[in-house]
């Protein structure tokens, strides 16, 4: 079920009410709602998803276990292997069987042979890009001995199915997350109250920002070959802020959630759109999926470790798996090779461990060299977000040469506002505030642990109250989490 | 926890006691306003829309059928019962309307064209039902037909999240501001336009349209026809001119216009396709690919009343 629905609304305060209820009897009993609630949210979309998830908790339980008694190291990595393999195994089956045969028959006709291979009718479970991760942290971490295995199979699918986070991330890690649930919760005000503010702007994000720009990049994106320059421009910078929104906004409500039941959940965006290089940028976007790369791929080719090459070759194999991750479509992949060649200039001039502190430079206002490099770095992610949301290559090529092609009615508009397709004004204005509100917060409130962390401020309840209100004026036209297909 | 419950009490009774303000000023100005389909809704749920010769469809009813020449050359009472975005579930809803408030016509010029049969699921400007809820027999032609869900039944107050233009509506009639006076006469307004062909650009650069009769529509509108037979109401198909350009955009525009001509052989009655007649040629007629303008909703209404008093029934109207 989704967040932001009638559905949701019932079932969370029911789950919430219950979970602290149990609490007073035992932990095992408290996890195992939490693990009962979370199949009945995943079930909400699809029963047969449930039975996906089950062989990944399954499997990893059950080879955690194994490592755990088992010394011999042919073993052990067979047990390892035999993680990825069902792991990676169902992604790859269920996300890119259909992508890898219609490549091959791409290829091989081009070729100019005829190829006809087979093709999967079947639905992509929602979230198994994250859960699948999720639990192959566990089996990895508990190979190299970075964490004991654990006994308890409650705790351990309650880990995998917490359901603030099931579908769309943070990705946690083990050591992490699997912890608080084998240690007793006791409700904390102060921790509940921020919960309730990170899911009030998480649903800021997400229903004003990111679903009134998905009004506005939609018509854009849709009729772009009868659009001006500026208009593309506007596309891609809407579509820039829905992403965020969206993605952030779901975070945001996925953390606070999970505060609610008294778990801390890992932040996954840290102001990324303030970052003032790509090498930044990347620091401060989807953390949870760029450590997972980072410490299970780029470390164990590497890292940067072995020379320039090297570092380049290991960079360049995370940003294209990154870039896979997230759809079988070669716009993804695309978008990724774009994100290395941005990198690589960086980690030649070693400059790629600039800006470590993500806290506002002094001042009100960031100064003209600061603001500058903002900028130019936003310009580039917003160019990289063509390409992530073309349907195709060709699209995307085709987009960015008009965006950039200068002619006589290169700011003409009107074309957005015409016809029966004709974009709302309201849409547009609320999107454009949603956005100001949303940059100037979380601009003054850089360092703090999130853009509401206003725990003490006088006239907060007013802040409370504004938003809730805008909220119910400014909702946009669409409702699913974008991040849910992956 | 006591404290958080009561503090989660406070601002959730804080914010509906807001919301239900808001909800009643928005209804209570809704209902005096006469922007889009306001005025149209109050008249004919208040019996104020009687009529002898009803028209019926979506937008290509309201500013193709001219209720001013109609009453005239007809010598008769017209009204124009069209409305916006209306597939024909919210047009039989509009026709229940209608037929619960008022005695049934003689003749309805029923409009049908490429979206009469379309399934659409989106509620079109929903503000324009929630209005007048304290209909009940309007609250439950709208259940029936899905255009209420359940959050709308339950917790009425949110029924105008994201209708910034409706809570803009309501507010400024509810304090006097404006009620947005409409210009239609007895539902009909022409629209004194050239030809816009921005949209038509678009249509032929996607994947042509494809037209498909949704089974469920279908099933209602011959209900529909029965419905009318019942009452003896002399029930006129019309397809109203588009412009020509449309058969390069629709896959299988022929479908549709067969269609209807199929149903009026079944059922026997009359049915005037204009859809490709002699005005479709002519960009002066229109203002888009599928709507006349001023001049080109004269021409068209001029010929149809004569056709029809002559009862004329054929296919495609030339010179």
């Amino acid at each position: 079920m989704l967040f932001n629905s009638l559905e949701f609304t019932l079932f969370l305060p029911l789950v919430f009410a219950i979970y602290w209820l149990l609490g007073s009897f035992t932990l095992k009993v408290q996890n195992a709602w939490i693990v009962v609630a979370s199949f009945f949210f995943y079930g909400w979309w699809d029963m047969r998803f449930l039975l996906l998830i089950t062989i990944s908790i399954a499997t990893d339980y059950g080879i955690g276990r194994a490592l755990a008694t088992v010394q011999d190291i042919q073993k052990r990595k067979f047990l390892l292997y035999l993680s990825l393999f069902v792991n990676l195994g169902m992604l790859g089956v269920f996300k890119y069987f259909n992508f890898f045969v219609e490549s091959f028959q791409t290829a091989f006709t081009l070729m100019g042979v005829n190829f006809s291979g087979p093709s999967l009718s079947i639905i992509l479970p929602v979230g198994i890009s994250f859960y699948t991760f999720q639990t192959l942290s566990y089996t990895i971490d508990v190979y190299k001995g970075k964490i004991p295995a654990t006994r308890d199979w409650v705790a351990f699918s309650a880990f995998v199915s917490f359901f603030p986070q099931l579908v769309a991330g943070p990705i946690e890690r083990a050591s992490h997350l699997l912890p608080q649930f084998a240690s007793p919760r006791k409700f904390d005000y102060s921790e509940a109250t921020d919960g309730m503010r990170l899911i009030l702007w998480g649903f800021f994000k997400k229903m004003v920002v990111a679903d009134s720009s998905a009004v506005v990049v939609n018509q854009i994106f849709g009729t772009y070959e009868h659009q001006s320059g500026a208009v593309l421009v506007l596309g891609a910078l809407f579509f820039s802020f829905q992403i965020y929104g969206d993605f952030s906004g779901y975070s945001d409500i996925a953390i606070g959630t999970a505060r609610l039941f008294g778990i801390r959940l890992m932040r996954n965006f840290n102001l990324p759109y303030f970052s003032r290089d790509i090498a930044e940028f990347w620091r401060n976007w989807h953390i949870s999926l760029t450590t997972w790369f980072r410490d299970y791929v780029y470390i164990p080719l590497g890292g940067s470790r072995a020379g320039q090459l090297l570092t380049a070759r290991n960079t360049l194999i995370v940003f294209l798996v990154s870039g896979f991750w997230h759809g079988a479509n070669w716009t993804f992949v695309l978008w990724g090779v774009y994100h290395a060649l941005l990198f690589f200039p960086l980690m030649a001039l070693k400059l790629n461990r600039t800006h470590l502190e993500r806290n506002k430079p002094g001042g009100l206002l960031a100064s003209a060299k600061e603001g500058w490099k903002m900028l130019a770095t936003f310009a580039l992610v917003a160019v990289g977000w063509i390409i992530f949301r073309s349907a195709t290559v060709t699209d995307a090529l085709h987009y960015i040469s008009r965006m950039f092609f200068v002619s006589t009615d290169y700011f003409q508009f009107s074309t957005l506002f015409a016809g029966a397709t004709a974009l709302s004004r309201y849409t547009l204005f609320f999107a454009v505030i949603g956005i100001v509100i949303l940059l100037i917060t979380e601009w003054l409130q850089m360092g703090k642990e999130h853009a509401l962390a206003i725990a003490g401020v006088k006239y907060r309840g007013f802040v409370y109250v504004f938003l809730l209100v805008f909220i119910y004026i400014a909702k946009g036209g669409s409702s699913a989490f974008i991040y849910f297909q992956f | 926890m006591k404290q958080f419950l009561i503090k989660i009490a406070l601002y959730t009774a804080i914010i509906v006691v807001l919301l239900v303000a808001l909800h009643l000023a928005v209804v209570s100005g809704l209902r005096k306003s006469e922007f889009g389909n306001l005025k149209e809704w109050r008249e004919i749920l208040g019996g104020q829309a009687t009529a002898k010769l009803l028209i019926q469809g979506s937008s290509r009813a309201w500013v193709h059928y001219d209720t001013r020449l109609i009453d005239s050359l007809m010598h008769t009472s017209s009204y124009n019962a069209g409305m916006d975005g209306a597939p024909f579930d919210i047009q039989y809803i509009r026709w229940k309307a209608y037929l619960a408030n008022h005695q049934a016509p003689e003749v309805i010029f029923q409009n049908v064209d490429l979206d009469l049969l379309d399934g659409n699921e989106e509620v079109f400007q929903k503000y324009q039902y929630l209005a007048f809820l304290n209909n009940k027999a309007f609250q439950q032609l709208l259940v029936e037909h899905r255009i209420l869900d359940l959050s709308d039944r339950l917790f009425p107050f949110t029924s105008f999240m994201g209708q910034p233009q409706a809570i803009k509506i309501g507010v400024e009639a509810f304090l006097g501001i404006t009620t947005h006076p409409s210009s239609k006469y007895k539902g009909f307004a022409a629209h004194r336009l050239s030809w816009d062909g921005t949209n038509l650009e678009i249509l032929r650069t996607h994947p042509p349209r494809e037209w498909v009769a949704d089974a469920r529509l279908k099933d209602l509108f011959v209900r529909f026809i029965h419905e009318c037979k019942a009452h003896n109401i002399r029930l006129v198909l019309v397809y109203a001119p588009v412009h020509t350009i449309l058969e390069d955009v629709v896959v299988d525009f022929q479908g549709s216009r067969d269609l209807y001509r199929q149903l009026a052989e079944e059922y026997q009655l009359e049915y005037y396709d204009y859809s490709l007649g002699d005005l479709s040629g002519d960009r002066k007629n229109f203002y888009n690919a599928t709507h006349l303008n001023a001049q080109g909703s004269s021409a068209f209404t001029r010929r149809l009343v004569e056709d029809v008093s002559r009862k004329k029934s054929i296919d495609t109207v030339k010179n």
